[in-house]
């Protein structure tokens, strides 16, 4: 899988807040991520399908929130379902067994489940990369440098 | 001395005598603005240079070996 | 439709009436979308001789086949309509994030004629289209507006809003977007205004069908690719449009104390690298573009801070050197306070700088101005007489109107400095060393605006005198630069960091599932190009060449100082620009199409129309 590499060592942080909340500092706002994660994930051109969001600061505080899963489980001991599992360090919903009960939506402590009146299920991110590789910023990459020391194998 | 001037396609396209690299020799104590007219370019013609990952000012002292980036002026939005 | 959502939302504010309409293919493919999309519906529906203020003007804010896609900038937004301050079409484009978001709602354009009884806004939220009150907006800023509104809503919700310079129909009001994004130009914000129209805000969930999803993945990795890798883009992401002040100095360009100079003594104040250093606090980005020029910035006054987008080149240029103003942090806070207000700043930059020019000379005094002393590089000036245009007190009222207006009132010797072309006071280069972009001003078909065609660069690389053979450059770049607001995407990762057309060529077939080449397209530009040109000719019976001319300041006085000091340009200049330019055109020496141009464009309809009305032979 592209970006495997990167992302194990997320599943393995249990929580990279720190990381983020640093480089969130430098987002433009420009919502890349979520186009791509949409074309990626569902090759549809549609941002609000999309396992990230790009909240506005602006005009309180200039700046942007990144909204995106970061892999902590708490969703996955909630769901009533079982739809909710670990799977190589990535958090990841099993469509089959999902309901969209939205349990899950309202336990994430980051808010970074997403819901889509298209999709039968909540949308997160499933760390395939693209976002990481393709932000002007490079503030996801560098959000995966900064625990790249974490990594064992 | 000698310094080498990299110039962006933007620029090649309107002055089609530049190729994308080139060198000029210079006295000691020469200016990018002496190494832009080497290269034959007329003032305004370039925009921004760049010099090892910053900006390089029109005036600055060049010293051998260096290379600088020509950015073409901005084209108006 | 693949790259449109294939719907156009209509508005009748005076019955408050909305109906969704498919997009005709007839439409998409003469006029592509965004620009094309105002000016066929503008022409058709607008009749001849129609109040710009009055229920009859149409207003439509249309995205583009290119906006809201994984690919380089898909951001604009283009807002058309009978524009007051000309009397002629006008239009205006914005980026920020509204063009993909109408499209996620399922409309590519929405048309908002009549005028609602009371105080509104318009919520589109995918289906359901709401026409509502807005009466706790009235009278606040356009930047207020837009954030009370995003509490009410949600952040998804895009919003366009007008501030209270709209409402009171200032011509050179504009409309405000994505906090400090502005449609700025032709007074589209007293359109919205006369509407009694304060906000548009939209939200969306659709997915936009494109011909070709892996062909577009392609294309557009290339274009990132080459984005990322171009030593230039640090720069812009640095510096943005601010790096361009100390250039167009360098080269006297820099319109100074209302264009009397070229050439601002004091330019270090205002650079992009001192506004760095001072005031900016954060970078920001329209939709999917890596350059991120937008510099948020804290500026103080008076013991005021405020946040504000900006300023950009036009800005800076316009209020900076232009009212000699002298610091960047000074523009910063002049910046707010027309966003605020609702002006643009490039018409308000020339409004003031003109006014201040006339108190210098005396055509005014402290009894017209309302006591303000209204000196080049006063600050306080500026503000003052910015709050009295947008509340329309006392001298604000005449200045409302722009420079042309107050230009009558204020007599000959100001009519001469009055700097405007159709009624549009012009954007940031000044000319008289550059004749191309002369040219590319009297003939800018809204007016004195520089988006259309900029060919600063063709003078310079040609000869800063040479007046022959410049009109082709015009007319080429006034056929591809519009291209990017037809089709809704930014063209400063194609005239800036040089990502070459053919990448656009490219991604228009699998975008759309179109065959049309590049060279297709540009034909559809001219097409647009000419019915924006007969919509004037239509709209007035003695309109053309006297339309195309320069202020007197441009050929009476040469450069006084600065690298040009002693350049001109002569009446004959003019004439032999225009000369050259008409007959590349297909039109007549008066600048009106020909029969045969407008057929050759598919234009009969139009030509058979002005024809009939004895307006062409």
């Amino acid at each position: 899988m592209r970006g495997s590499r990167i992302f194990d060592s997320l599943g393995r942080q249990g929580g990279i807040s720190m990381g983020m909340d640093i480089d969130m500092l430098r987002c433009t706002g420009c919502k890349l991520c979520q186009i791509v994660c949409s074309v990626a994930n569902f090759g549809e051109n549609n941002p609000k399908k999309s396992g990230i969001r790009i909240v506005s600061r602006l005009f309180t505080e200039a700046r942007y929130d990144v909204i995106v899963c970061d892999h902590c489980g708490e969703c996955i001991d909630v769901c009533p379902f079982a739809a909710i599992s670990l799977d190589s360090g990535v958090v990841t919903i099993d469509p089959e067994l999902c309901t969209n009960c939205g349990i899950c939506i309202d336990a994430c402590p980051k808010g970074a489940l997403f819901t889509h009146p298209e999709v039968g299920h909540p949308i997160k991110c499933t760390l395939c990369g693209e976002c990481e590789r393709l932000c002007p910023r490079g503030i996801l990459g560098a959000l995966a440098a900064s625990t790249e020391g974490e990594v064992a194998d | 001395m000698r310094v080498t001037l990299r110039f962006a396609r933007a620029l090649q396209e309107i002055y089609e005598h530049l190729d994308e690299e080139m060198e000029a020799t210079l006295e000691e104590g020469a200016t990018a603005r002496d190494a832009l007219a080497a290269a034959n370019l007329p003032e305004g013609a370039w925009g921004i240079l760049l010099t090892d990952d910053r900006l390089c000012k029109i005036d600055e002292k060049v010293s051998d070996g260096q290379v600088i980036t020509v950015l073409p002026p901005i084209s108006g939005g | 439709m693949y790259g449109y959502a294939g719907n156009i939302l209509r508005v009748d504010l005076s019955c408050s009436k909305v109906s969704h309409e498919p997009l005709t293919e007839e439409l998409v493919h003469n006029y592509i979308g965004g620009r094309g999309f105002g000016a066929y519906y503008v022409y058709k529906e607008v009749p001849p001789g129609a109040d710009p203020y009055g229920p009859a003007n149409k207003l439509v804010i249309a995205s583009g086949p290119f906006a809201g896609l994984l690919l380089p900038s898909g951001s604009k937004t283009s807002i058309s309509a009978k524009s007051p301050a000309t009397g002629i079409y006008g239009d205006s484009n914005v980026g920020g994030h509204l063009a993909g978001e109408l499209k996620y709602a399922g409309i590519d354009a929405v048309i908002v004629g009549g005028k609602a009884e009371a105080p509104s806004y318009l919520l589109i939220d995918d289906d359901k289209v709401e026409i509502r009150g807005a009466g706790h907006l009235w009278g606040l800023g356009a930047i207020k507006t837009e954030e009370v509104l995003k509490e009410e809503l949600g952040d998804e919700f895009q919003i366009a809003t007008i501030g209270p310079a709209g409402e009171k129909g200032v011509v050179f009001a504009c409309i405000n977007h994505d906090f400090g994004r502005q449609a700025g130009r032709c007074g589209m914000g007293a359109v919205m205004g006369s509407k009694n129209l304060k906000a548009v805000a939209v939200r969306g969930t659709r997915s936009v069908p494109v011909a070709d999803i892996d062909g577009l993945k392609d294309v557009s990795a290339v274009m990132f690719r080459e984005l990322m890798a171009n030593p230039a883009l640090k720069v812009w992401q640095d510096l943005g449009l601010a790096q361009v002040t100390t250039w167009a100095n360098s080269i006297g360009a820099l319109p100074t104390r209302n264009f009397r100079q070229n050439f601002y003594e004091a330019v270090n104040g205002l650079s992009g690298e001192l506004m760095k250093e001072t005031i900016v606090v954060g970078d920001k980005a329209c939709f999917a573009c890596p350059m991120a020029t937008g510099k948020l910035c804290k500026a103080s006054f008076r013991g005021k801070t405020v946040l504000v987008e900006g300023p950009e080149y036009e800005t800076t240029a316009l209020i900076g050197s232009n009212c000699a103003l002298g610091s960047i942090e000074e523009v910063a806070f002049a910046n707010y306070v027309c966003d605020e207000l609702g002006l643009d700043t490039i018409s308000a930059g020339n409004v003031v700088a003109f006014t201040m020019e006339c108190f210098e000379k005396g055509i005014i005094t402290k009894d017209d101005t309302g006591g303000i002393e209204a000196k080049f590089g006063s600050l306080d000036a500026f503000c003052e007489l910015a709050h009295k245009i947008a509340a329309r007190e006392g001298i604000g009222d005449l200045l409302a109107q722009g420079v042309a207006t107050a230009a009558e009132a204020w007599g000959e010797e100001s009519r001469r400095i009055a700097i405007h072309v159709k009624g549009l006071e012009w954007s940031g280069y000044e000319s008289r060393g550059a004749p191309s972009m002369m040219l590319a001003y009297m003939t800018c078909d809204i007016g004195a605006h520089h988006n259309r065609a900029w060919s600063v660069t063709h003078d310079i690389a040609v000869g800063r005198d040479v007046i022959k053979g410049k009109a082709a450059k015009v007319v080429e770049f006034q056929h591809v630069r519009p291209l990017f607001d037809c089709l809704g995407v930014c063209r400063l990762q194609w005239v800036e960091l040089g990502l070459p057309l053919e990448h656009y060529a490219r991604l228009y077939p699998v975008v759309t599932g179109r065959d049309d080449s590049w060279e297709d397209l540009l034909v559809k530009s001219e097409r647009i190009w000419n019915l924006t040109r007969a919509f004037a000719v239509r709209e007035r019976e003695d309109f053309g060449r006297k339309d195309d001319w320069p202020p007197g300041r441009f050929y009476e006085e040469p450069v006084p100082d600065g690298p040009l000091a002693g350049f001109g340009i002569t009446e004959q200049d003019l004439n032999t620009l225009l000369d050259e330019y008409y007959e590349l055109r297909g039109w007549d020496v008066n600048g009106r199409p020909k029969e045969e141009t407008l057929t050759r464009l598919g234009l009969e309809d139009v030509a058979t129309e002005l024809r009939e009305m004895g307006r062409i032979l």
